[in-house]
């Protein structure tokens, strides 16, 4: 019991690598503990196979915020992102569907499905633009909070109001809808070919249990256009060393700033004493104290598990067990002898250096959803394919190449229960394999080494609750003020000297940083320490 | 003849418009294509000797505020708690009797008399779900009783202040719960009140007529709320009875009604209203035309695509109108015997359990027949003997889990499987009904939609969805009621605040042509 920290960090992913670089910044005592051997959380790079490097788990980039970029300076610590130019679905017949980065080859490429929809394209990517830069500025503060009385709170509820309403009504329209309709629904609106709107519908869907015809989902198309590197918009890309490259970045700079960053350290509880929280225990019983304890673990793990319901009141653990982590992806990771050839686009090329999405038609993810609301996996899943290793050559061996493979549905919860995983793993992952080589005949003779990744491994190795890879539901019940729960979204929790601050936090999940960000501007604005 | 308006369909909301309107003076008259008025809510025989009460069978969605501005109950209406519902399961003790829950009901009504409702140990949930729905409903009846409003964001608007107010008058904690559920699946609002999950299912089911969506699609809680505001008193005769007293107030308030007439087109020069031409060639002039139809039909069918405006028709393209139910009307020998209570009952639930609903919206999402459709059933002849022989009964069904056409199409052998595929769910809970019945009468989608007129042959003319409510039913240009083609008002359930046999909409269309009216300071 040596030192006193003046904030401890639970989990080094980079929500809590963010958090703890700011607090550390600002002069702080910091420690962060990670559990795992390798910091990142799911945000991690690991050699699984000799010369072989897999992003584990997350595997692109594009909302990381820019302004964390900046003020921790992540690029002098190691941080490149090397932009995915290209969206390619491949199609059982015909030559699928490329969407370039030139707009005009897209245009050209899109008119052979549909000329109005060739027409429509860009004017969808301007309007959707529009709103993203109102969104941007939604998600880059704390939420808002409609049932506050404060002046402060009505003052940012006034000014959110005033930004939309100098939304055009057309673009105004357009935000509603987005916030209520179904992806497939919105796209058919404006588009009329299901070979384009499926793959674009996908965005809506990606980590959330629900299907692109579920109400809600197209919310979440926006995230297609806020994407944000080096200031271009509309860009996803993958950093340079694998999505841990950008934990390792964050990671420096904490350590710059003078943070402690212990890995191998699992919290086994939360110390609290006298009704507030005062440090941790960790596995090995140690005691570490510290004024503030910042969890960066999902909400329901942090409070029913390394707090404890004896330490809050009755409501707010029955509203934090309503809170929903329906897992619903999965991953497979290969190692790859050779590069996959695409049957409707055989060879090397452009295509295939940005993400392929096997989504041949809205019916086609429908049909996937519906088969795993009843508790199987998809037999025919969405699939998003990225091969970092063509644009970051240090990943593989020469030659050779790592493929991430991100797979909708598989429910957390089997039909004989979650636990059945294990027995079901390989069959998922043939499944899959299968489902991509259809698209690409040799895949199977090309694998050197496979990885998959179960929503209940998701939960076992990197603790995320039902392996709901955003630590909770993107839905508008829980999202801005209602994340993870109404009353508490600005970080704090019923039991003083505890926060949160990872994605079960306003603004949610995905590599973007700003949960952690946003907490610990919170944490320091509140002088607690 | 500057002063006619003419109403377009004498269903419930033609109906309500033409009578408000006739009563302050205006020469009214309304066209309506069939034989009878009421539309979808015309009682009217189906098999020799049986009659319906409305392809929609329940009018206790009728506005109080309505009833009231048409002074109905001094014309015959009479109120009545709504019977309560028998949540019918397979076997002896696998049923409940629930309460209709809803957001208000009437101090007249009549005493209701039937079974008392018997819910075991979910009777705590239950009645926490109708503390919600009595404390929501105050704003959610603020949502559906007032003209919905422009979403034009250049000047700070009245009534959306006054709404917000109103939710926030509920207190934060309330307020901030409604906005939870609302966005929830209504199976997991639910869920956090009733643990029997085929009591969730039957309590879920009626939000889903109209709806693209299954138990577990999101927003369908919100729904569900809106439904249970919306519900009120119930209306003795049901649909049909109401569609009578409608007619008769019209008329009484000087209405002309011509049957079996048919607009071919609303005729417009320069942007407004002239009058129309009836199929056959005449024409009638008018300055204001009211049309109670499906908004797609009246505006893509009977105004010519040169009169009408591109925003217009980008706006109406856009209103989805996916059915999802089919309507099953069954002449019987005598009265169902439940397997799971004894005694008589009205209302009868066959919904399965969430799952199983949710297979239901499978089917139809997928264009194929559901293996278990799932029921909302009336026995009318309970409470009016007269529909049917003496001792024989009718049973009104809403069928769930079909598409608009099944992949294939719909041949009289797939028509069969349909009412086979309901009677089979039916006999599981009534043993012995199949071999009672008498007559049928399966209206599929394209049977409503060729019968009334409704696109895709939705019961609500548009779905029910969060983004097709209030300022966007169907849209911000036509949610007003008023058009921007001048003297054209659409009074339909596709037009806010849409639902069943509400009256709403035909009242809140009379409003807005006398607040046109004034503006142009031609009435009082």
């Amino acid at each position: 019991m040596s030192t006193r920290y003046d904030a401890i960090i639970i989990g080094g992913g980079h929500n809590g690598l963010v958090c703890a670089a700011y607090l550390a910044k600002a002069g702080r005592k910091v420690l962060v503990l990670e559990r795992r051997p390798v910091l990142g959380g799911a945000a991690v790079t690991e050699e699984l196979h000799p010369g072989f490097k897999y992003t584990v788990c997350s595997y692109v980039v594009s909302l990381m915020r820019p302004w964390i970029v900046r003020e921790l300076e992540l690029a002098r610590c190691g941080l490149q992102l090397i932009p995915l130019e290209c969206s390619f679905t491949p199609h059982l017949e015909g030559p699928g569907l490329c969407r370039w980065p030139d707009p005009q080859r897209t245009r050209e490429e899109i008119a052979g499905l549909s000329v109005a929809d060739a027409e429509q394209y860009p004017r969808f990517g301007q309007a959707m633009g529009r709103l993203a830069r109102f969104v941007k500025d939604v998600i880059d503060q704390p939420a808002p909070d409609p049932a506050s009385l404060w002046p402060s709170d009505l003052g940012q509820l006034a000014r959110h109001a005033r930004a939309f309403q100098q939304l055009s009504s057309a673009d105004a329209l357009n935000q509603i809808k987005l916030a209520t309709m179904s992806a497939a629904d919105l796209l058919d609106e404006w588009f009329e070919s299901d070979a384009l709107k499926a793959p674009m519908s996908c965005s809506g869907i990606i980590g959330t249990f629900l299907g692109v015809r579920s109400p809600g989902t197209a919310a979440v198309l926006l995230h297609h256009y806020m994407g944000e590197i080096d200031g271009a918009s509309r860009a996803w890309g993958i950093a340079r060393g694998g999505n841990g490259a950008v934990s390792e970045a964050i990671a420096t700079a904490a350590r710059g700033f003078g943070a402690t960053i212990r890995t191998q350290a699992a919290v086994a509880r939360i110390l609290v004493r006298g009704g507030e929280a005062a440090g941790v225990v960790l596995d090995s019983g140690d005691e570490i104290e510290a004024k503030v304890v910042v969890s960066a673990a999902e909400p329901r793990l942090t409070f029913l598990r390394l707090l404890g319901r004896e330490h809050l009141d009755d409501d707010f653990v029955a509203r934090i067990k309503r809170y929903r982590c329906r897992g619903s992806s999965g991953k497979v990771n290969l190692a790859l002898d050779r590069l996959p050839s695409f049957t409707c686009r055989p060879g090397d090329g452009l295509h295939i250096r940005g993400d392929i999405a096997v989504a041949p038609s809205i019916d086609y993810l429908e049909e996937a959803y519906d088969e795993a609301k009843y508790g199987a996996f998809s037999r025919r899943p969405y699939l998003n394919v990225v091969i970092p290793s063509l644009l970051d050559p240090t990943l593989a061996p020469p030659g050779k190449h790592v493929m991430s493979i991100f797979v909708q549905y598989a429910p957390y919860a089997l039909e004989a229960g979650p636990s059945a995983w294990p027995s079901q793993r390989e069959a998922f992952g043939d499944a899959v394999v299968q489902t991509l080589a259809e698209y690409c005949p040799g895949l199977e003779a090309s694998i050197l080494h496979r990885q998959v990744l179960t929503p209940w491994d998701l939960e076992q190795q990197f603790g995320l609750t039902e392996g709901n890879i955003f630590h909770g539901e993107l839905t508008a019940d829980q999202l801005l003020f209602q994340r993870p729960l109404a009353g508490w979204a600005r970080y704090r929790s019923p039991v003083p000297g505890l926060w949160m601050c990872a994605s079960g936090t306003h603004p949610g999940g995905g590599v973007m940083g700003a949960p952690g960000g946003l907490a610990a501007k919170a944490i320091l604005s509140a002088a607690v320490v | 003849m500057s002063d006619t308006v003419i109403v377009i369909g004498a269903g419930h909301n033609g109906l309500v418009a033409a009578a408000l309107l006739a009563r302050r003076g205006l020469r009214v008259r309304v066209i309506e294509s069939r034989a009878v008025a009421g539309g979808l809510c015309a009682g009217e025989a189906f098999h020799p000797g049986y009659r319906h009460i409305g392809v929609h069978h329940d009018a206790s969605t009728l506005r109080p505020w309505v009833a009231r501005a048409l002074q109905l109950s001094t014309h015959g209406l009479s109120l009545r708690p709504p019977p309560p519902i028998l949540v019918a399961g397979p076997g002896e003790h696998e049923g409940w009797v629930l309460p209709s829950l809803r957001g208000s009901s009437d101090p007249t009504e009549a005493l209701g008399s039937g079974p008392e409702p018997s819910l075991g140990e979910h009777q705590a949930g239950i009645h926490a779900l109708e503390a919600l729905l009595t404390s929501v409903s105050p704003v959610l009846q603020g949502f559906l009783d007032n003209p919905a409003p422009s979403l034009d964001l250049s000047t700070p608007s009245w009534p959306v202040i006054q709404r917000a107010l109103a939710l926030r008058g509920l207190g934060a904690r309330q307020m901030l719960e409604l906005m939870r559920i609302a966005a929830l699946p209504v199976d997991d609002a639910l869920a956090e009140y009733i643990p029997a999950p085929r009591l969730r299912a039957a309590l879920a089911l009626p939000a889903l007529i109209g709806a693209y969506m299954g138990p577990w699609s999101p927003h369908s809680a919100g729904l569900w709320l809106l439904q249970g505001a919306q519900t009120a008193s119930d209306v003795a005769g049901g649909p049909a009875e109401l569609s009578r007293i409608l007619e008769k107030v019209a008329t009484h308030h000087g209405a002309e009604i011509l049957f079996e007439h048919e607009v071919e087109r609303i005729r417009i020069e320069d942007g407004r209203v002239e009058g129309v031409v009836l199929r056959g060639g005449d024409e009638i002039d008018a300055t204001v035309v009211v049309s109670s139809l499906e908004p797609r039909r009246t505006l893509l069918d009977l105004i010519s695509p040169l009169d009408l405006p591109v925003q217009l028709e980008d706006e109406i393209r856009c209103h989805r109108v996916r059915a999802t139910s089919a309507k099953l009307h069954l002449a019987l020998s005598g009265l169902p015997r439940w397997s799971s209570a004894e005694g008589v009952f009205e209302r009868i639930r066959v919904a399965g359990d969430p799952a199983s609903l949710e297979r239901a919206f499978d089917a139809a999402k997928h264009r194929r027949l559901p293996a278990a459709p799932a029921l909302d059933v009336r026995v009318p002849t309970v409470s009016e003997p007269g529909l049917a022989p003496p001792g024989h009964h009718v049973a009104s069904v809403h069928v769930l889990g079909v598409p608009y056409e099944p992949a294939g199409g719909w041949s009289p052998e797939v028509r069969r499987r349909l009412s086979d595929a309901a009677l089979d769910q039916l006999e599981e809970v009534a043993p012995g009904i199949g071999a009672s019945v008498v007559g049928i009468e399966l209206l599929t989608p394209p049977d409503l939609e060729a019968r009334f007129g409704i696109s895709g042959g939705h019961l609500l003319h548009g779905e029910a969805a969060l983004d097709q409510l209030w300022s966007l039913r169907p849209g911000p240009l036509l949610s007003r009621h008023e058009t921007p083609i001048e003297g054209l008002f659409l009074a339909s359930g596709g037009i806010h605040p849409g639902g069943g046999p509400s009256g709403a909409s035909g009242a809140l269309a009379a409003r807005a042509i006398q607040e046109a009216d004034q503006r142009r300071g031609r009435r009082p």
